[in-house]
């Protein structure tokens, strides 16, 4: 029933393979040699079916049961491995994922709402579920994780039979012990899943049968970096086997400085980009996905060692001769003064136009890059407004301000991990965004906009009267002139009331200075153990 | 002054060596274990280890400990809770091991035991679970009773099926005719037939504007006292729901020797109580965390706190109720009077040898036997 199409087709080579050595040996000319996702049926074939048995319709036992994303096949192959004594090489294991997740893979619109996991953004905070589904699975792990996997109701329940043979003792913990977890579990939470996320669906079987797209060519990308700014390039892909492609980037680093980047990437599911490499030594990894136009592509890339870390992208054909402004390097336009600002795009061709009361002067251009003076009168509109190069609109890409009238320091609520010679710091980005009330002059109503990140001077302080006491400001580490949170040593500290740990509980103040006047805003911010960076998620 | 006190003190010396020969070596001793592989014998008069084992091949990350009722015998639960391993005391020599699974491919870690009043069985509170080939299959929890003199190689002589979920704590009554089982509820079986005599609410506790009371205890420590004393944790509607800012706290008390159950709350402490344990004369509890608390039973109210050098996760006091002895976590076993709450001493393991979560039980027994 749902026996994988490559399945069918390496049964059939492995039985004409059998035809043939059976004949007189003569020269033939030599096979087309496998492609990855056929070596990953064969993997899958030859080596999962020692337990997964197969039905007559040659479907194997609770692994035809379940699709995932590359991260989550991954997940399942590691535990084979660690776990059920699997062992593959290298390039078996990469081949079984490449065939898993391209035959019970996810389709764009299943994983469109949890890209955050699959690019390894850090502090998000999930909202919207069921608060009862959120306990029963998300106090462990980021409820995207059980939201990136299909299965039909039995087959959850099964799952949830694997969690208590790897983690026996998970029924005792906070959230837990509240409830009948394991009645729960193998009832209405089970049910529940097999209703939100089933295997078989109309979106999964449309994808499956959609053509796949070709990669190679010409792409320009736009990334930005939290607390640093904006990377661009362009990058030439080269196919080197089927879904398998190298990239050539030209790089103009955040801070100015022109680098190439050689690297590779695969393609899971049709769409599924993830590229690996090295970048000054370092490895990086990136996850995207393209987008239903077919020539865009969006995600993250992030520093192997330090996942916190990383660029949110686009990607754009630069070979089909798109127009399109991709990116603003700064939003916030204030009435009365001139801004320089850059427009980084692709194909722009044409007149540069900010709308009403701004007077724009363009500075240097060419079709990737426009940098422009922009000059705005006393009594320019106030708001949100479009930035147009010709006819290609980026809509509602910047804001003229007259005042800042509040800072949101975003993420709101963050998590750092305190490092130790074994295990690395997780550090925590922040930055400050300015807001203005809108025309009520009252914050937080529908008329606020946003202005802009803005610059400001950054502090810590204890977050209530415990930290306070404890003086967690002094131990959990430092915050730089950038907004980065950099945690201290793991470990009992002496010095410490307790002997405590560097753990903290902080407030981290931003200070931001509009003309005369001084605004300040805050977040949220845990200083906790280490976590090993298997641990920290990833689908 | 002076010469009096060193004359008391004299006389004490005197008395105490009297004493000490008329009863032969009985002693009270911590029993606690450490990782990779030891057992230790701490004298508390002498404030120093008295004996340390190593745990026979295989045995890592030794956890709960559970004493023979004469103290002779330690049953550890050690190689992450799949075995139970039983050391004479006197001799080092591991006189019982009992490998959980009963069918093939199970795999069954322990989460409770304690020993029948006449330490003959031993009461093991188990989950199984089946790894086939393709799947997990989790099995219902289940209480196994070994016979003590079960061997190298026990085998359960009884299973008790379709024990409730999420116990923690299996406790005897002084008589022996009662099991206790402890978890988000609490339970009293018949210890013949694991048939549930009765079953006490704590998690499905109804107090206005209270959530159900919360607990999780990984110790007993009824030692001196016959009473299990345990913390139950609630929030209550004005206060913030966190063991940190909990302003009531409660006490679960069970009386061994009387039967007698009670959930009392108490006023006035801040602090976490990790662990707790009642005096001999059941007038007062000792526990904490970071700090040692002192409460009044009756009163219901903390009497005294004092910060601790670093945070610790279980408190036993002396059979003469004079002492309390904090432990847990890292190498160190402080002492403190149990009257002013100072600090009296430390005994430290060897090498720093890491307690982490293992048991740390009062027992009496004389080592010279």
């Amino acid at each position: 029933m749902r026996l994988p199409a490559g399945l069918k087709a390496v049964a059939v080579a492995a039985a004409l393979m059998a035809l043939a050595s059976c004949g007189e040996e003569k020269e033939t000319p030599a096979p087309p040699p496998l492609t990855l996702r056929d070596l990953g049926a064969e993997v899958v074939a030859r080596e999962c079916s020692l337990c997964h048995r197969a039905a007559a319709d040659g479907s194997l036992s609770r692994l035809s049961g379940i699709r995932k994303t590359p991260e989550g096949w991954e997940m399942t192959l590691a535990r084979m491995e660690s776990t059920r004594g699997v062992k593959l090489s290298p390039q078996d294991h990469r081949a079984a994922v490449k065939f898993l997740a391209d035959t019970q893979g996810l389709a764009p619109s299943e994983t469109a709402p949890y890209r955050y996991e699959l690019e390894r953004r850090p502090n998000v905070v999930e909202s919207g579920r069921n608060a009862d589904l959120t306990s029963m699975c998300a106090r462990c792990h980021a409820f995207a994780r059980v939201a990136l996997q299909r299965r039909d109701a039995e087959e959850w329940r099964r799952l949830f039979h694997t969690h208590l043979g790897l983690w026996p003792t998970l029924e005792y913990q906070v959230l837990a012990r509240d409830r009948d977890w394991w009645e729960e579990a193998q009832g209405w939470v089970a049910t529940a899943l097999g209703s939100h996320f089933p295997y078989d669906t109309s979106d999964w079987r449309e994808w499956s049968a959609a053509p796949a797209v070709d990669f190679q060519g010409r792409w320009r990308f736009v990334g930005y970096m939290p607390g640093e700014g904006f990377a661009e390039g362009v990058m030439t892909v080269t196919r080197n086997a089927v879904d398998e492609y190298l990239v050539a980037a030209e790089e103009q680093t955040a801070d100015g400085a022109a680098i190439n980047v050689n690297y590779a990437a695969i393609i899971y599911s049709k769409y599924e980009w993830r590229g690996s490499g090295k970048r000054d030594n370092r490895d990086f990894y990136e996850a995207a996905a393209l987008q239903a136009d077919g020539v865009t592509m969006t995600g993250r890339s992030y520093w192997r060692d330090a996942p916190e870390m990383g660029s949110n992208f686009v990607v754009v054909r630069a070979d089909r001769g798109l127009q399109r402004p991709l990116a603003v390097t700064k939003e916030g336009l204030k009435r009365g003064a001139s801004t320089e600002i850059t427009i980084l795009g692709v194909g722009m061709k044409g007149e540069v136009s900010l709308g009403d009361g701004i007077a724009v002067r363009v500075t240097s251009r060419s079709e990737d890059k426009i940098v422009v003076m922009a000059e705005v009168a006393a009594d320019a509109p106030l708001g949100r407004r479009d930035v147009r190069v010709g006819d290609a609109v980026m809509a509602q890409a910047v804001a003229v301000y007259d005042k800042i009238d509040r800072i949101e320091v975003t993420p709101g609520q963050a998590t750092a991990r305190l490092g130790s010679d074994k295990i690395a710091p997780v550090s925590a980005q922040f930055e400050a965004v300015a807001y203005a009330s809108g025309g009520d002059g009252i914050a937080g109503t529908d008329d606020d906009f946003r202005i802009g990140v803005v610059a400001a001077a950054w502090d810590v302080a204890p977050y209530d009267e415990e930290a306070s006491r404890m003086k967690d400001h002094l131990y959990a580490g430092k915050i730089t002139p950038h907004g980065r949170f950099l945690p201290s040593e793991a470990g009992g500290n002496p010095e410490r009331l307790y002997g405590a740990s560097n753990a903290g509980d902080l407030k981290v103040i931003a200070t931001v200075a509009d003309g005369d006047v001084t605004l300040t805003g805050e977040a949220h911010l845990i200083v906790t153990k280490p976590l090993p960076p298997t641990q920290r998620g990833g689908a | 002054m002076r010469r009096q006190v060193t004359l008391t003190t004299i006389l004490g010396a005197l008395l105490f060596a009297l004493a000490a020969s008329a009863h032969a070596a009985e002693k009270d001793y911590i029993l606690t274990a450490a990782n990779p592989n030891k057992l230790y014998l701490i004298d508390l008069k002498r404030r120093a280890v008295a004996r340390a084992y190593e745990l026979p091949d295989p045995a890592v990350g030794p956890s709960f400990i559970e004493p023979s009722p004469d103290g002779r015998i330690a049953y550890v639960v050690a190689n992450q809770a799949r075995d139970i391993i039983g050391i004479e005391l006197t001799s080092g020599k591991e006189v019982f091991r009992a490998h959980m699974p009963q069918v093939k491919n199970e795999r069954v870690v322990n989460f409770g035991l304690t020993v029948s009043p006449d330490g003959a069985k031993i009461y093991s509170y188990e989950i199984p679970v089946q790894a086939k080939l393709d799947r997990y299959e989790a099995q219902p929890n289940r209480i196994a009773v070994y016979a003590a003199n079960g061997g190298l190689d026990a085998k359960a002589e009884a299973v008790f099926i379709n024990m409730p979920r999420r116990i923690r704590l299996l406790l005897f009554s002084k008589d022996g005719q009662h099991l206790y089982a402890l978890g988000s509820n609490f339970y009293t079986l018949d210890p013949e037939t694991g048939r549930i005599i009765a079953a006490y609410p704590l998690r499905q506790w109804q107090e206005p504007d209270a959530s159900p009371y919360d607990t999780l205890n990984f110790w007993p420590t009824p030692e001196s006292s016959d009473v299990f004393t345990a913390v139950v944790v609630d929030g209550r509607a004005e206060v913030a729901r966190s063991y940190q800012n909990t302003d009531v706290t409660a006490l679960f008390h069970l009386d061994l020797k009387q039967g007698v159950f009670t959930v009392s709350p108490i006023k006035g402490v801040q602090d976490t109580l990790f662990a707790v344990a009642a005096s001999p004369d059941k007038r007062f509890a000792f526990g904490g965390f970071r700090t040692l608390s002192k409460i009044d039973l009756k009163k219901g109210a903390l009497v005294k706190r004092v910060d601790l050098d670093r945070s610790y996760y279980q408190f036993n006091v002396s059979r003469d109720g004079r002492e309390v002895y904090i432990s847990g976590a890292m190498c160190d076993i402080v002492i403190h009077d149990a009257g002013n709450l100072e600090k009296k001493a430390v005994v430290l393991l060897p090498d720093c040898a890491d307690m982490a979560g293992a048991a740390v039980r009062v027992v009496r027994l004389d080592l010279g036997k």
